[in-house]
């Protein structure tokens, strides 16, 4: 069978340090104030940490958000010049010489995992760092992360580390409602 | 998924069929095969390796270098089968914006209006090593020979630049300010030291992940400052290890926890106490191995406090005396003849009658009298229940392991944390055994530095023709700069160390301490506030612009040597501490004495692996070292602290009965109240307790400063709960003020649910010039603790303190 790409995020691993972050901007050359991970606190936003509950009975959650790589993108068929494109193996990026930064995309992702790169004047995301993947490296968040919360492989092999680990955990996808089909499983 | 590089892979990266590149003085790079075939022509790749800056880290990294600038840093292998590659967010980020930095200290330069204004001219390295060698000098026939001083921090823990500013001194005599206490880290170590003769007590991580089944956590955030060991704590629970966090605040530590133990700050030492009262009295304790490895047999003198020696009752021998399985006073017994642990006996001694009990006996007493869980519930504010449980679980549902962070340390009686957690696991016959004892983040560093065949000090005390340097606690260096006791200080030589975010006392330190000194080096990396209090300012060459490299030791987990390769080469005009010692030298005219072992950083770290007499650092293959970068001491795997129970103490023994200590009332473990406990009278004005603990994003003053951290961590924030922010008319995000009667900062409010009531919590490592007005470190104190200046030195204790908070 087909490749096809897919993501395990370990939430009760998770740490919450970022890494995964900050690893992607290294690798990706991301400038400040644009994202293609961003890691939310238990309130969903960007900074800081948060806490759910009343004290004493609190909990800290962390989400690693990117790009879901939908089997449906929501994003691409917005698209007024065919950058949003989607590979044969599910992964969904952005020709970057084709976009024109209109942010079309960006509003219809319900995850908002798009942001401009005011250096390029282009729309960013996650590409599962397709240029690691091509070549048999482990993406670059998931290479980096302290803890092992990233899992990123065939979903279609069901011996791969991914299906395995989905199979056996509790997982959740997010926004589900959407239709959007999302390849992003949440333990 | 494959890992960027295989192991055939990384032995060919490694290999002499690498392709090397020069690039500046002596620093090799080298290229992968494939890169050389396929890939970018320029780009090289070096082994490095992070943490040189006391995270306790010490990761490997392969570096990417391209047309002299680091564009990537990636995991290296470990070349263990069990250390696993690790990075981290403080470590990329280093690599990635720290290393070129706007705050890079660029040139050497000599103040010229107020200090602390940041008025500054450019001189040459040849001008500031003249002025520093003039000043020294007219310092010094001015004030005596004492009165130039340095003193370093733990900015660069690589084995060479470590030892530099100290080596520096030395050409030159006069004081050395040492950093134990002054790092509000000796308490600690005093902790392990105290029962057990030595600090070097940490189990590997991978003997928990084997089979622990219970690990306490004693105020030790593990996922924020030791995020690459957190694996191993995930992986046994995943195995079904049960995890307890002691802490007053909701850490992402206590966030991955079984159980929050939600103490009072500071007393933490009452809740061991109250779990060993339990254990005791269920009988659930080792009695065997109390009997054969420590000094719970050993009879006590009423009248001194003394343990009774052989020689006290008119016999020979050093032996101490024990009672026999009938109670008769005998020598000490072997491990396989029986005593009687609790027991009195009244003995003869120069013809007086003097009571005598059993150690234990004085230990059980007191915890019935003074510790048991209802009492120990009332000083923690854990319940009795709570804490019978835990005693259960540690003594019965093991193995049980301890780990204990700065967080319960950094109180007034600091000590009494660790050395507790000590005891408990001696009653219950946990020191030196599997998935047990009690651990800290030291380890093989020791092992390191301490054997050479006079230590390192044959190495730092090259200039024999001058008096050795006075080393003098922090207090005591502080003490002498600002009012000459015991005898003046006037010049100051500061070494990696941003003492504007990281001492005492901050205000008091620069505006009547620092201040009356007649002249002022800091040699750093970053322009940060103490650099810019400065007379002279030389900059320091980041990690990865050390020529010909350095070597860094890992602790705890990573039992492991590695050689730290150049990267770049020096950035403007910085040097290394090396070769800051080096010029110092020069201007002295003492460059041979430098030069004694060589002139450069690889050939002095060759002389020290070659005079190093540790069996752990003696079996290493050398060649294997230089080429793959990284070698495991010979140290069994897993390791286990102490399992030979050969105790370095005074007896030979464990102690849970420390002699030493009579007159500070300290003999027997207990709990002491923080010097500003919400308890005391001081409370009923200042009723806060203020903590700066250790955050997940910076490792002390660096990393604060770049944008890619500042993007989730934008601005330093005071942790308050909204029962506390409620009563005080406070809403989340207002600016207060942060009070006592040493002094004040400014500093945004966050209100949140994950600390403690009374308690307030301001991560550590931001900068004077990140807050609104002032410094946190204004409202701390540096009071003197005799008990541990008599035995090492008094500890700073950052964490105990009282203040009050209103809106800005």
């Amino acid at each position: 069978m087909a490749i096809r790409y897919g993501m395990a995020i370990n939430t009760k691993r998770c740490i919450g340090c970022r890494t995964c972050a900050v690893s992607c901007k290294m690798e990706n050359t991301v400038p400040v104030g644009a994202f293609r991970v961003k890691v939310l606190n238990s309130k969903g936003t960007l900074e800081g940490d948060a806490y759910e509950g009343v004290f004493p009975n609190v909990s800290m959650v962390f989400t690693t958000s990117m790009c879901q790589h939908c089997t449906t993108p929501a994003c691409n068929e917005v698209c007024p010049t065919g950058a949003a494109q989607q590979r044969e193996d599910g992964i969904v990026f952005i020709d970057q010489d084709m976009c024109i930064g209109c942010r079309t995309c960006e509003s219809a992702c319900p995850y908002d995992a798009r942001s401009l790169n005011k250096d390029t004047g282009t729309e960013i995301k996650c590409t599962m760092c397709m240029h690691r993947l091509d070549e048999g490296l482990t993406p670059m968040c998931s290479f980096c992360c302290p803890v092992q919360a990233i899992t990123i492989g065939d979903l279609n092999d069901t011996n791969s580390e991914l299906s395995k680990k989905i199979k056996v955990a509790e997982t959740t996808q997010r926004l589900i409602e959407k239709g959007t089909e999302p390849n992003t499983y949440y333990i | 998924m494959n890992q960027p590089f295989s192991r055939r892979k990384f032995v060919a990266l490694s290999s002499a069929a690498a392709v090397t590149a020069a690039l500046g003085s002596g620093c090799t790079l080298q290229k992968t095969e494939e890169e050389v075939k396929t890939e970018e022509p320029k780009t090289s790749v070096v082994r490095f390796a992070c943490g040189q800056w006391n995270c306790t880290g010490t990761c490997g990294q392969n570096v990417y270098v391209k047309d002299g600038s680091i564009t990537k840093v990636e995991p290296a292998d470990m070349g263990d089968d069990y250390y696993q590659r690790n990075i981290c967010l403080k470590g990329i980020t280093y690599a990635m914006q720290q290393v070129t930095s706007a705050d890079r200290i660029k040139y050497p330069m000599r103040r010229v209006g107020e200090r602390g204004a940041g008025d500054w001219e450019r001189i040459s390295w040849d001008e500031a090593m003249t002025e520093i060698v003039d000043k020294f000098n007219k310092v010094k026939e001015e004030y005596g020979p004492k009165s130039v001083a340095g003193v370093q921090m733990t900015g660069n823990l690589s084995i060479i630049a470590y030892n530099a500013p100290q080596r520096m001194m030395n050409l030159v005599g006069g004081t050395w300010i040492s950093f134990i206490g002054l790092m509000s880290d000796g308490a600690q170590a005093y902790g392990f030291m105290i029962p057990l003769g030595t600090s070097d007590v940490a189990n590997g991580w991978d003997d928990m992940l084997d089979g622990s089944n219970f690990l306490i956590t004693v105020g030790q955030n593990i996922p924020a400052v030791k995020n690459g060991y957190m694996r191993y704590v995930l992986d046994a629970q995943e195995r079904g290890m049960y995890y307890a966090a002691f802490d007053p605040r909701f850490s992402r530590g206590v966030s991955k926890a079984d159980e929050w133990v939600l103490v009072r700050p500071g007393t933490d030492p009452a809740l061991l106490l109250g779990m060993m009262q339990h254990i005791i009295a269920n009988n659930w304790h080792d009695e065997k191995y109390l009997k054969a490895y420590t000094n719970a047999p050993f009879l006590i003198r009423s009248d001194s406090g003394m343990m009774l020696k052989q020689t006290d009752l008119g016999n020979t021998g050093e032996a101490y005396v024990v009672l026999n399985a009938t109670g008769d006073a005998t020598a000490e017994p072997s491990a396989d003849v029986d005593c009687t642990l609790y027991g009195e006996y009244t003995a003869t001694i120069d013809g007086a009658q003097v009571k005598c009990s059993t150690a234990w006996k004085l230990f059980v007493d007191s915890l019935n009298s003074t510790y048991t869980p209802e009492q120990a519930a009332d000083i923690t504010e854990i319940s009795a229940d709570k804490i019978k449980d835990l005693a259960d679980r540690y003594a019965n549902k093991g193995p049980s392991t301890i780990r204990v962070g700065q967080g319960s340390t950094r109180y007034y009686n600091g000590h009494l944390s660790p050395l507790n957690a000590v005891v408990l696991a001696l009653i219950c016959g946990n020191i030196g055994t599997k998935h047990a004892g009690v651990s800290w983040e030291s380890g093989s560093f020791d092992i390191f530095g301490g054997n050479l065949p006079t230590g390192w000090d044959e190495w730092i005390k090259v200039n024999t023709k001058v008096e050795i340097p006075d080393q003098i606690p922090g207090d005591v260096g502080f003490e002498a700069i600002r009012t000459g006791n015991p005898y003046p200080i006037k010049a100051l030589w500061i070494s990696q160390y941003g003492i504007g975010s990281q001492a005492p006392e901050t205000e008091n330190l620069f505006e009547s301490t620092l201040s009356k000194l007649d002249f002022i080096v800091v040699s750093d990396t970053l322009m940060n506030y103490g650099a810019k209090f400065a007379d002279i300012v030389l900059p320091v060459v980041s990690y990865y612009e050390c020529p010909t490299g350095d070597m860094v030791c890992g602790y705890d987990a990573h039992k492991l040597l590695q050689r730290s390769q150049q990267v770049i080469p020096p950035l403007w005009e910085a040097k290394s501490d090396w070769d800051i010692g080096r010029a110092f030298a020069d201007k002295l005219g003492l460059l041979d004495l430098w030069d004694k072992y060589g002139s450069t950083v690889e050939e002095n770290m060759e002389w020290s692996l070659a005079n190093n007499t540790a069996p752990e650092i003696q079996a290493t293959d050398w060649t294997e070292w230089r080429e793959k970068g990284v070698s495991r001491l010979n140290m069994k795997q897993p390791w286990v602290a102490l399992e030979d129970k050969n105790f370095p103490t005074s007896t030979g023994r464990a102690h849970i009965y420390f002699e030493e200590f009579v007159e500070f009332d300290q003999q027997l473990p207990c709990h002491s109240e923080p010097i500003e406990s919400n308890r005391t009278e001081l409370a009923q004005k200042y009723p806060l307790t203020f903590m700066t603990a250790h955050p997940y994003f910076s490792t002390h003053g660096q990393n604060v400063t770049l944008p890619w951290i500042r993007e989730f961590v934008p601005e330093p924030t005071l942790d308050m709960n909204p029962i506390d922010a409620s009563a005080r008319g406070l809403k989340d995000g207002d600016m207060v003020r942060v009070f006592n009667d040493r002094g004040s900062f400014k500093v945004k409010l966050y209100v949140n649910e994950g600390i403690k009531p009374g308690c307030l919590n301001n991560y550590q490592g931001w900068w004077p010039e990140h807050y609104a007005e002032g410094h946190h470190g204004n409202v701390t104190h540096y009071k003197v603790n005799p008990m541990q200046a008599s035995f090492y030195e008094s500890n700073w204790a950052a964490c105990d303190n009282l203040v009050e908070v209103e809106k800005a």
